[in-house]
């Protein structure tokens, strides 16, 4: 069998069913970029960089992928063949976090255990003096910018544009990310157009709230040098 | 711009800043309206507003990262961190999406810890990245090739339900050990794989399945073969020379090994093509009693107890087979030669919604082929 015409989907389930030895190197010819990037991205926010590390850390999961194969059967819908990548991709995560938590958990004790990676602890323990009255104001602009949102759009993908906006402009998240986001249903130039489209709308309507506001203002500051020149 | 009153609008701005960043750069704008910028007070406002907008907007995730920083536990209704994972894999698993999407976009914990999962996750690769994979032992070819080698080798170990060690494989030496390391691998691979063939009899017992197929049930490595006799008539057909074969190499192999389970696993299989029924079950019992947690020798046992219900009519043989095809499939699931005997005698059993369940799943897992075809004819008679 020529394994390297098959599909990602067929070549997986014939690595995980079959296990021959010709589909497992093709497997690793097209999946190792996926595996080490993400092995290489997790490893490195754990402080970890070695080369030989990595390496461990890549043939653990392809050892794990090939242990565990009934179980990743079990889950895996070929209705959905797409979800292959996402799947390969939670799996060499969990390995990889599994394996870092073990070491740290041996580190620190059994007794203590977080569910948070040193990366986020570090921004929790960097940038703990926030300006509440700046967080204040955002706040409200953001409960101003989500009544808009909610109002403005009643097409049927309106609540799904709105998150795909906050996604971006809260979370920080880039079109890609969005795009590979379980139940978006767009690409990436799809989650692109929708953040333009929903970006001007939402300046627009910041802009003129902020005109109104400043004729407002102008108007009741005309008003008061009136009374105060009729005094 | 507003051409009744030669003003710029909201909308004309929209349109004029929609491809530059925000704040734009002035000089890109068109020389008319620069113009215009550079005479009306009113329009330079309007365009300040504009960008500020833009700003506010993009201070919003600040605002996130600074809300985050102070000590935020879980709520009940943050997700665990592995559905996130999920989601930001694309998979939905947890049919609560647009629920955990919402929850994302307004809890201070959760969006940050969803931004680095995603980043996490994604499928590009920095140049960085590229440069670091470039230098790894694992993006050579020799070393990949040293690894399907190794997970060939956990796949056959797995199949037998050895557990496979933690880091067992794990190769820790420099790229000259690993390439030596290699050789080594391989030559232990074909030496286990000559010796099994000698002294393995099973590819007897595939020749000879492939020559007489006397029943409708599969073992494990047969190849696919028309069936020629009426169900549990096995004893009809004359011997094979490749089933004579056969038990030679059984016997003389048990009389060196007499607790094998493999040989005894073969011995069962070879007493079924002669239609000698108990003793197949407890040659194929004795065999699983060595390895409990075998999945082949469970399809094994099955098919030697509906066989015996074939010939001897008992529903409580076809009941059994039913019972350790179906402890097989809980072990291995992925075992489709335990999941095509399982669809057989669930037909026996008279089980058609059963049999019709495990056909399709049959079909789903091995859609093409000799033995698809024959899947699919019993599928199509239960249809009818």
């Amino acid at each position: 069998m020529d394994y390297a015409e098959l599909s990602p989907v067929d070549l997986t389930l014939a690595c995980l069913r079959d296990g021959q030895h010709e589909a497992w190197a093709e497997f690793i010819r097209r999946f190792n970029p996926l595996i080490a990037a993400i092995v290489i991205r997790i490893a490195r926010k754990w402080g970890e960089t070695s080369p030989q590390v990595l390496d461990d850390l890549i043939q653990e999961t392809y050892l794990k992928l090939c242990a565990e194969r009934a179980s990743l059967l079990r889950r895996f819908d070929p209705a959905y063949p797409k979800s292959i990548y996402g799947y390969i991709k939670i799996f060499t995560a969990n390995v990889v976090h599994d394996h870092f938590r073990s070491l740290h958990t041996k580190k620190r004790g059994a007794q203590v255990t977080t569910n948070l990676s040193p990366a986020l602890e570090n921004v929790v323990e960097s940038r703990s003096s926030s300006s509440s009255a700046r967080s204040i104001e955002l706040s409200i602009l953001f409960d101003q910018i989500d009544r808009f949102l909610r109002s403005a759009e009643i097409s049927p993908t309106a609540e799904r544009d709105r998150r795909i906006f906050w996604l971006h402009y809260r979370i920080g998240l880039t079109s890609a990310a969005i795009a590979a986001t379980a139940g978006v249903g767009l690409n990436t130039k799809g989650v692109e157009s929708t953040i333009l489209r929903l970006t001007r709308r939402v300046r627009s309507h910041l802009t003129a709230a902020a005109l109104v506001e400043k004729r407002a203002l102008n108007h009741r500051s005309g008003e008061g040098k009136r009374a105060a020149d009729s005094y | 711009m507003n051409r009744d009153q030669g003003h710029l609008d909201i909308e004309a701005l929209g349109d004029l800043l929609a491809g530059l960043p925000s704040p734009g750069p002035q000089k890109l704008l068109p020389q008319a309206i620069q113009q215009h910028l550079s005479e009306c007070e009113a329009c330079r406002k309007l365009l300040e507003m504009y960008e500020n907008s833009g700003r506010d907007l993009q201070s919003l995730q600040v605002v996130e990262t600074l809300v985050a920083s102070s000590q935020c536990p879980a709520s009940p209704q943050c997700p665990d961190e592995q559905i996130l994972r999920e989601l930001a894999a694309g998979v939905e698993n947890s049919g609560q999406t647009d629920e955990i999407l919402e929850h994302i976009t307004s809890c201070t914990r959760c969006g940050p810890l969803y931004r680095r999962i995603s980043e996490e996750m994604s499928s590009d690769l920095s140049a960085e990245e590229e440069q670091i994979l470039a230098g790894l032992r694992l993006s050579k070819p020799s070393a990949q090739a040293a690894l399907a080698h190794s997970l060939e080798d956990a796949h056959l170990r797995a199949s037998e339900d050895r557990p496979v060690p933690r880091n067992a494989n794990r190769l820790r030496t420099s790229l000259a050990a690993a390439l030596a390391a290699t050789l080594v691998l391989c030559a232990v691979i074909v030496w286990i794989r000559h010796s099994q063939q000698h002294a393995n009899p099973d590819a007897d017992l595939a020749a000879a399945y492939a020559e007489q197929r006397p029943f409708d049930f599969r073992f494990a490595g047969v190849p696919y073969a028309p069936l020629r006799t009426e169900r549990g008539a096995g004893s009809a057909a004359p011997k094979a020379p490749s089933l004579l074969q056969a038990e030679l190499g059984i016997k003389q192999a048990l009389s060196a090994s007499p607790d094998d389970p493999v040989l005894l696993d073969a011995k069962g299989k070879a007493e079924l093509f002669e239609a000698q029924f108990d003793a197949a079950i407890a040659d194929s019992a004795s065999a699983l009693s060595r390895r409990p947690g075998s999945s082949v020798f469970l399809s094994d046992l099955a098919i030697a107890y509906a066989l015996r219900g074939d010939e001897q009519n008992q529903t409580s043989d076809y009941t059994k087979a039913d019972d350790l095809l179906g402890r097989a499939l809980q072990i291995d699931p992925s075992n489709r030669i335990a999941l095509f005997n399982k669809a057989l005698v669930d037909e026996r059993l008279g089980l058609i919604e059963a049999a019709r369940k495990d056909w399709e799943q049959y079909l789903a897992s091995d859609p093409a082929g000799d033995w698809a075809k024959e899947a699919r004819d019993h599928l199509d008679q239960i249809r009818r």
